[in-house]
C-alpha cells in the first residue's frame, strides 16, 4: 500500500511539474502579438508626418527597421524568449540564415543598406516624391487599408506558423518530460523495490522486536545475498543481523526497566553516611513479566555493612516490580535481565 | 543516570561497537544468548511500608501498646511508615508459622514484625519477636525480652531496635534516653530544670528543681551519667549526676569560670573550657585523679571541645584565626577545620567517628550541620531561624537538636534529624525544652 502511494504521489508531482514547466513555455507565445501592434504604429501615417516633417527616407527607413526588428540589446536581456519569438515583425519571412540575435540586431549608428523590409518596400513603391502635392487622401487611404490588410493577414500567417512551432515544440518537450519522468519513475521504482525488503523488515524488527533476523546488514541497501568477504570486524553477523535495530530495541528496553526501578527500588540508606555497596542481580522471566525463579545475586560486597540490605532492597526492587510491563515480542531479548543496583553516594 | 555495564556482557559489547567505541567484537557474537543488563543508580528515598500487628498472647491491651510504641519508633525514623492496622488482611494466629506473604503484600508490606507477650515464672513480662522480608518471604530476626512490667516500654524500644537493625542495616538507638533542659514560665523569667525522658518523648522525670540555673548537660558515653553547668548565682561550676541515684558533684575547684564541660570516650575525663578575663582555654580533668592539663595556651577563646570516638582528637571552636571556626587538635598538632562562610560552634564528634556536627552561624541564622572529620563534606541539615546544640545518638546517624521560634510566645523545641537530611521530626516534651543530650543505649 505504501508502495502504490509513493508512486501515486511521485506521478502527481511530475505531472504538476510538467504543467507549470508547460506554462512557462507557452508564455512567450504573447509576444509577437505585441510587435506587430508597435509595426502600426510606423504606418503610412506616421510615413506621411514624418515626410511632411522632412525627415531623410534612409532615417525612416532606419527607423522603421529598429522598430520593426524591436529587441534592442536593451529590450531583450533574456535571449530565450526572443529566440522563443524569433519572428521578424514585418511581413516579410524572416531571413532563415540570419536569426535575430540581440546582439546582431544592434542598430549601426551609420546608414547601412537595410535589410529586404515590407514597410520599407512599400514606402519605396509607394508615389514617394517630396513633393508639396504629396499623395491624396483617397491614395493614403487606400495604401493604409492595403497595408493594414496586408499586416494582418501575415501577422494572423506568422502567429499560425508560431503557434504551431511552439505546439510542436511543446509537444516534444512533453514527450521529453514524459520520458524523462518514466525514467525517473521507473528508477525509483526499482530503488524502492530494492529497499523495500529491508524498510519492510526494518519496520518489522522495530515494531515485533525480532533480533537477529537475517535480512538486512546494518547500513546496507541492499540485502546480502552472500555472506560478506570482508576481512577483520564487521558491524553484525555474516548473515546480516540488524545490530542497529537490535541495540536501539535493547535501549528501549533498557529505558523501560530503569523507569520501572526508578518506582520500585527503595534506595538502602541507614539514616545515611554509608554507602551502601552495588549489587548484581539476575533473574530470568516469564513470557507474560512474572519471575522465572527467584533472583540471583551475581555481585555484591559482603565486607560492606550494608551489604545485606542492599542485597534485599534490589531483590525487593525486583519483586515488587513484577510483572514487568515488557513488548512481548521482544521476550527473547528480556528473558534473562542482568541488573546493577547501584546506591551510588550516600546522602 | 542509565549506564551500560560492559562487564563480560555480549550484546552490551555489541551496543558499544555499534556507538563506534570498540572494534574488537568478532562476528560469531551474534549467536550468544540474548541477556539484558542495565545499571541502576536512581530510585526512591522513601520510608519502607511495615506492618506491626497487635502483638499477641497475654493482655491484649499490653500487646496492643508494645505493638504501637515498636511501630511509632520505626516510623519517627523516617525510614519506615507502619501500616495502617485497619487495612490489615490478616490476623497473625502464631509468630512461629511463617505468615501469608502474599496477604501482607497486598497490602503493600515489605516487612512484618509480630510478637508474641508472655508472663516469665519471676513475674516479668517477656516479648517474643519475629521480623519477616515479606517480599523475599524470608525470616530475618528472632529475639526475646523480658522486663518488669512498669518498664513494658523498654522492651518495646529494644525490640525497635532489632527491626531497624536488621531491615535498614543502621545502628540500635531506640532503648535510650534523653536528657534535656526543660523550660518553663514566662520568657524573661524561665525556669530551668534538667529532665530526663525516653527518646520517644515518654517517661519525663525532672532532675532539678529549677533554684539554680542548668546549662548544657553531657551524657557519659558508657554510663547512665551526666555532667552540666550549674549557675548559682554569678558562680558557674562543672557539676557531675548520677541519672539512677541522683547523686551529683562539683567538679575541680578552679580559678576562673569552667564551662562546656564534656565527657572524653572512656568517661573518665572531663574537657572544658577554663574563663581568664576575656579569654578561654581548653583544660582537661581527670575525674579519678582530679589533675588538670591545659590542653590550649595563649590568648584567644578556646571552648566547645568534644573528644573524638577514639579519645585521640579533640574537636573545638576558636577565634584564633580572628572569626568563630572549627579546629581539631591531636598528636600533630592543631589544624582548622571549617573554611565555609559564617561562624561555626559547639562540633560535636559522632561516635561513629565519621562526622562531626556544628551550629553554624550565618546570614542571622542558627544552623545544623555536618561535617567529615577532615573538614569535608559540609552539608547543612536543619533550617529555621534559630537551631542549637546538637547531639548524636548512640548509632551516630541521628542528631538532636533543638529549635528556638520566634516571638513573646516562642519558645524552644526538640527536634531530631538523621544525617540525610530527609527525617526531621519534632521530639514531644511536656514544655519548651533545649540543650538535649542523648545517652548511650540503656543495654
Amino acid at each position: 500500500m505504501s508502495f502504490g502511494l509513493v508512486i501515486s504521489v511521485l506521478l502527481h508531482v511530475g505531472i504538476l511539474g510538467w504543467a507549470l514547466i508547460g506554462f512557462n513555455a507557452s508564455k512567450p507565445l504573447k509576444l509577437p502579438e505585441e510587435i506587430p501592434v508597435e509595426v502600426s504604429i510606423i504606418s503610412a501615417i506616421d510615413l506621411e508626418l514624418r515626410q511632411k516633417k522632412g525627415d531623410s527616407l534612409s532615417k525612416i527607413e532606419e527607423a522603421a527597421q529598429s522598430v520593426g526588428k524591436a529587441p534592442s540589446p536593451k529590450d531583450a536581456p533574456k535571449p530565450k524568449p526572443v529566440r522563443a519569438v524569433e519572428p521578424p515583425p514585418a511581413a516579410e519571412p524572416p531571413p532563415p540564415a540570419a536569426p535575430p540575435e540581440p546582439v546582431k540586431v544592434e542598430p549601426p549608428p551609420a546608414p547601412e543598406p537595410p535589410k529586404p523590409d515590407q514597410i520599407a518596400a512599400l514606402i519605396e513603391k509607394a508615389p514617394p516624391p517630396p513633393t508639396p502635392e504629396g499623395p491624396t487622401p483617397d491614395d493614403q487611404k487606400k495604401l493604409e487599408e492595403k497595408l493594414a490588410e496586408q499586416q494582418r493577414q501575415d501577422e494572423i500567417k506568422k502567429t499560425e506558423e508560431l503557434r504551431k512551432a511552439e505546439q510542436k515544440k511543446a509537444e516534444l518537450k512533453k514527450a521529453e518530460l514524459k520520458k524523462a519522468e518514466l525514467k525517473k519513475a521507473e528508477l525509483k521504482k526499482a530503488e524502492l523495490a530494492k529497499k523495500s525488503k529491508s524498510f519492510d523488515q526494518q519496520m518489522a524488527d522495530l515494531l515485533n522486536k525480532v533480533p537477529d533476523q537475517p535480512s538486512a546488514a546494518a547500513g546496507a541497501d541492499t540485502p546480502p545475498s552472500k555472506p560478506t568477504t570482508a576481512k577483520g570486524p564487521t558491524a553484525g553477523t555474516k548473515t546480516g543481523t540488524d545490530n542497529v535495530n537490535k541495540a536501539r530495541a535493547e535501549q528501549m528496553l533498557v529505558a523501560l526497566l530503569n523507569s520501572a526501578f526508578k518506582e520500585c527500588w527503595s534506595k538502602p540508606l541507614a539514616g545515611g553516611g554509608v554507602s551502601a555497596p552495588a549489587v548484581k542481580l539476575k533473574w530470568n522471566l516469564n513470557p507474560d513479566g512474572t519471575l522465572s525463579g527467584e533472583p540471583k545475586i551475581v555481585q555484591t560486597d559482603r565486607g560492606n555493612p550494608l551489604a545485606e540490605q542492599a542485597e534485599r532492597a534490589a531483590i525487593r526492587a525486583v519483586q515488587t516490580c513484577v510483572p514487568f510491563q515488557l513488548p512481548p515480542d521482544q521476550y527473547a531479548v528480556w528473558r534473562e535481565i542482568t541488573w546493577n543496583f547501584n546506591p551510588d553516594q550516600a546522602l | 543516570m542509565t549506564t551500560f555495564n560492559s562487564r563480560a556482557q555480549p550484546h552490551l559489547n555489541r551496543r558499544t561497537f555499534m556507538a563506534g567505541a570498540a572494534a574488537g567484537l568478532v562476528a560469531g557474537s551474534g549467536s550468544v544468548s540474548a541477556q539484558l543488563s542495565g545499571e541502576q543508580r536512581e530510585g526512591q528515598i522513601r520510608p519502607i511500608p511495615i506492618a506491626v500487628p497487635e502483638f499477641i498472647g497475654g493482655d491484649p491491651k499490653l500487646g496492643l501498646d508494645l505493638a504501637n510504641v515498636v511501630a511509632a519508633d520505626l516510623g519517627n525514623s523516617g525510614l519506615f511508615v507502619p501500616i495502617d492496622r485497619a487495612a490489615f488482611i490478616d490476623r497473625v494466629q502464631n509468630i512461629n508459622t511463617p505468615p501469608n506473604v502474599a496477604n501482607w503484600r497486598t497490602i503493600g508490606a515489605e516487612a512484618l514484625i509480630v510478637g508474641q507477650i508472655g508472663q516469665m515464672p519471676d513475674g516479668r513480662i517477656q516479648l517474643e519477636m519475629r521480623v519477616w522480608d515479606v517480599v523475599t518471604n524470608k525470616p530475618l530476626a528472632g529475639n526475646r525480652f523480658a522486663a518488669a512490667a512498669q518498664a513494658w516500654r523498654r522492651i518495646a524500644h529494644q525490640a525497635a531496635d532489632v527491626a531497624y537493625e536488621k531491615l535498614s542495616g543502621g545502628g540500635r538507638y531506640f532503648d535510650t534516653r534523653i536528657v534535656f533542659v526543660d523550660e518553663s514560665g514566662p520568657k524573661d523569667r524561665r525556669v530551668k530544670r534538667l529532665a530526663i525522658m525516653d527518646q520517644d518523648g515518654a517517661n519525663v522525670r525532672v532532675l532539678s528543681q529549677g533554684r539554680d540555673l542548668v546549662l548544657t548537660p553531657r551524657f557519659n558515653p558508657v554510663a547512665q551519667e551526666i555532667t552540666y553547668m550549674q549557675y548559682s548565682g554569678q558562680q558557674g561550676r562543672v557539676m557531675v549526676m548520677n541519672i539512677d541515684s541522683g547523686q551529683r558533684d562539683v567538679v575541680g575547684n578552679f580559678e576562673g569560670t569552667t564551662f562546656a564541660p564534656r565527657f572524653s570516650p572512656d568517661g573518665q575525663r572531663l574537657v572544658m573550657s577554663l574563663g581568664n578575663g576575656g579569654d578561654s582555654g581548653l583544660v582537661e580533668l581527670d575525674l579519678r585523679s582530679k589533675q588538670v592539663r591545659n590542653l590550649t595556651q595563649g590568648a584567644g577563646i578556646n571552648t566547645g571541645p568534644s573528644f573524638s570516638p577514639d579519645g585521640k582528637q579533640i574537636a573545638f571552636e576558636s577565634d584564633r584565626d580572628g572569626s568563630q571556626q572549627l579546629y581539631v587538635m591531636g598528636a600533630a598538632g592543631i589544624r582548622r577545620l571549617s573554611t565555609g562562610q559564617g561562624r561555626y560552634s559547639t562540633p560535636v564528634w559522632s561516635p561513629r567517628g565519621d562526622y562531626i556536627a556544628f551550629t553554624k552561624q550565618m546570614s542571622g541564622a542558627f544552623l545544623i550541620g555536618v561535617m567529615k572529620p577532615d573538614g569535608s563534606g559540609e552539608r547543612i541539615l536543619t533550617e529555621g531561624y534559630h537551631n542549637e546544640g546538637p547531639t548524636w545518638a548512640p548509632n551516630g546517624r541521628v542528631l538532636m537538636f533543638f529549635r528556638e521560634s520566634q516571638g513573646a510566645s516562642g519558645g524552644p523545641k526538640l527536634f531530631s534529624v538523621d544525617i540525610t537530611g530527609y527525617n526531621e521530626r519534632q521530639v514531644p516534651t511536656p514544655g519548651f525544652g533545649s540543650d538535649p543530650a542523648w545517652s548511650p543505649l540503656l543495654s
